[in-house]
């Protein structure tokens, strides 16, 4: 036993990398010396919260994954520990990034895509944790076509059966339908579950969900209701109009119970809008946010659904077009509270976005500025900590990872 | 031995640079990126263009603003062979300031096309466009 504990010491004491404050770092002095280990070098950081509390921060850097933990909800961040069991090329920039998420007990799951060696081709890897994070599992991929083809654009929840789940964008299907001399727009969602086996052992299904995608935009998963789940994500319909959907899919059944298209401002673009959406859901309503160019729409947006998108209420417009209002992600909670983040830009400065609503999404608050970037700007995301308040996290490459509470 | 394309880093002055330069002609400029797979497709048929007419008047700009993908950028070029179009890259991190000195009402889609006439009067187009569409503006 002392011998174990003096290995996973060891284990700890080469991991753990030099300590890293977000806020410590100025802008200019990192540009020529990045670690890849440092948080302001990162294109992206991906959050989450832990059933004990903690959130965890995770981000990539050449090949490797690195998180470190909080214990004050964000606020700062402990030391950064690289994951040893992880050296392979992985997508992390602009709608591409890790994934992280926890088992009701506390394990933790990683996921990523891992670039091919052919353009546009890759895989859904996933690796996870049963020592808090001390040692991570060899990686395995979750897509199970062997097809030298696009996987990519991942997603993953534990839901509260304690059932994990993954979607993502699959080109299998229309790398079969080229095979055969026919023609395919677009790309393919699938989703896959997990089932744990004795000895670690972690195997997925791959159920096919929709396909005619949009091929660059992230998705966005959550649990909508018991062994349920959404996915709301860029279709295309007709001649590349390209609006989002929302696919409500039974787990226990493991069939799509319906798909509707939720907006209807016709983006008609041939092309790579590269806009995810988002969603949150507090009691029986879901809670949309977008961002679209279209013939009927343009910039964000923001509606409510309390029937899985077949109803919407009329939308909102959200931030200011014409300041190049972007990338909106949104959380809800328990005590009726909607927030919205999103980036503007004014000339020479990236700014973060917030509006609120306490009634529910039926009213908004004025939009007001949070923060601004002289440097990059990863999209803003949302996290909920354990005693049910929201906050909002948003990565600045170079100048560092802020969060705050909203 | 592969020869790599010469890109010039974009700034604003570079941008109005190509514009007087191109003054009196009918030019187009394209934006493209390694991360937007329809991209690729206009990026053959203006390779499948030049082998006609290796006088282009098309200058192409990457958006991705991410030094660490310029090798991979550097090869997509030479693949295509398109080393002999004038073209740029954008700053590592300054997507969003390029774009603004450009055009304030473009949102990063890609690829996006500007038509420029002669009197340098530009009109933006997002998605793929048409090899006719682009021959009728350059002919």
């Amino acid at each position: 036993m002392v011998k174990i504990i003096f290995i996973l010491l060891f284990i700890l004491s080469i991991s753990w990398c030099a300590s890293l404050d977000a806020h410590q770092y100025a802008s200019d002095k990192t540009k020529k010396k990045c670690s890849s280990q440092n948080v302001i070098c990162a294109k992206t950081v991906t959050i989450a919260t832990h059933p004990n509390g903690d959130i965890w921060r995770v981000w990539s850097n050449k090949n490797q994954i690195f998180y470190a933990i909080s214990d004050d909800k964000g606020e700062s961040f402990n030391k950064t520990v690289k994951v040893q069991s992880i050296n392979e090329n992985i997508s992390s920039r602009g709608e591409n990034r890790p994934k992280i998420a926890f088992s009701k007990s506390g394990d933790i799951y990683l996921s990523w895509a891992k670039p091919g060696t052919k353009k546009y081709t890759g895989d859904i890897r996933f690796s996870f944790s049963n020592n808090k994070g001390v040692n991570f599992s060899k990686p395995i991929t979750v897509n199970n076509d062997g097809l030298l083809t696009g996987h990519s654009f991942n997603e993953m929840i534990v839901t509260n059966e304690n059932k994990l789940i993954l979607v993502w964008l699959d080109s299998r299907d229309k790398y079969k339908a080229i095979k055969a001399g026919k023609e395919f727009n677009g790309s393919s969602i699938y989703l896959a579950q997990a089932q744990f086996g004795e000895n670690k052992q972690v195997r997925f299904s791959n159920e096919k969900i929709t396909q005619g995608t949009c091929v660059c935009c992230r998705l966005t998963l959550l649990q909508s209701d018991v062994n349920q789940i959404s996915i709301m994500y860029r279709d295309i319909f007709g001649d590349n109009i390209r609006d989002f959907s929302l696919a409500n899919y039974d787990l226990a059944l493991n069939k799509v119970i319906n798909n509707n298209r939720v907006t209807f401002d016709e983006w008609f673009i041939n092309g790579c809008p590269h806009q995810g959406a988002s969603i949150s859901k507090s009691d029986q309503r879901l809670h949309l946010t977008w961002f679209n160019q279209g013939s009927k729409g343009k910039g964000i947006f923001y509606a409510f659904t309390d029937d899985l998108g077949e109803k919407l209420s009329p939308s909102i417009s959200v931030g200011n077009f014409s300041r190049q209002a972007v990338h909106p992600n949104l959380i809800s909670n328990d005590k009726h509270q909607v927030d919205i983040v999103w980036l503007e830009f004014n000339g020479t400065e990236h700014e973060l976005w917030h509006q609120q609503s306490l009634d529910n999404g039926h009213n908004f608050n004025k939009a007001i500025k949070l923060i601004t970037s002289k440097t990059g700007a990863d999209r803003p995301f949302l996290y909920t900590t354990n005693k049910g308040e929201n906050v909002v996290s948003w990565h600045r490459p170079k100048t560092g990872h802020w969060t705050s509470k909203l | 031995m592969m020869s790599f394309a010469q890109s010039a880093q974009f700034d604003k002055q570079a941008w109005e640079d190509i514009q007087k330069q191109n003054l009196n002609k009918n030019w187009i400029a394209v934006f493209w990126s390694l991360e937007c797979p329809p991209c690729f497709k206009e990026l053959k048929t203006i390779s499948s263009m030049i082998k006609s007419n290796p006088d282009l008047k098309l200058v192409l700009i990457n958006t991705d603003a991410d030094n660490e993908m310029k090798i991979q950028m550097d090869e997509v070029i030479d693949q295509y062979q398109l080393n002999d179009l004038t073209l740029m890259h954008f700053a590592d991190e300054r997507a969003s300031q390029s774009r603004y000195e450009i055009d304030p009402t473009w949102y990063g889609e890609l690829p996006r096309s500007y038509f420029f006439n002669k009197a340098g009067q530009s009109q933006g187009k997002s998605g793929l466009v048409d090899k006719n569409i682009l021959q009728q503006w350059l002919n």
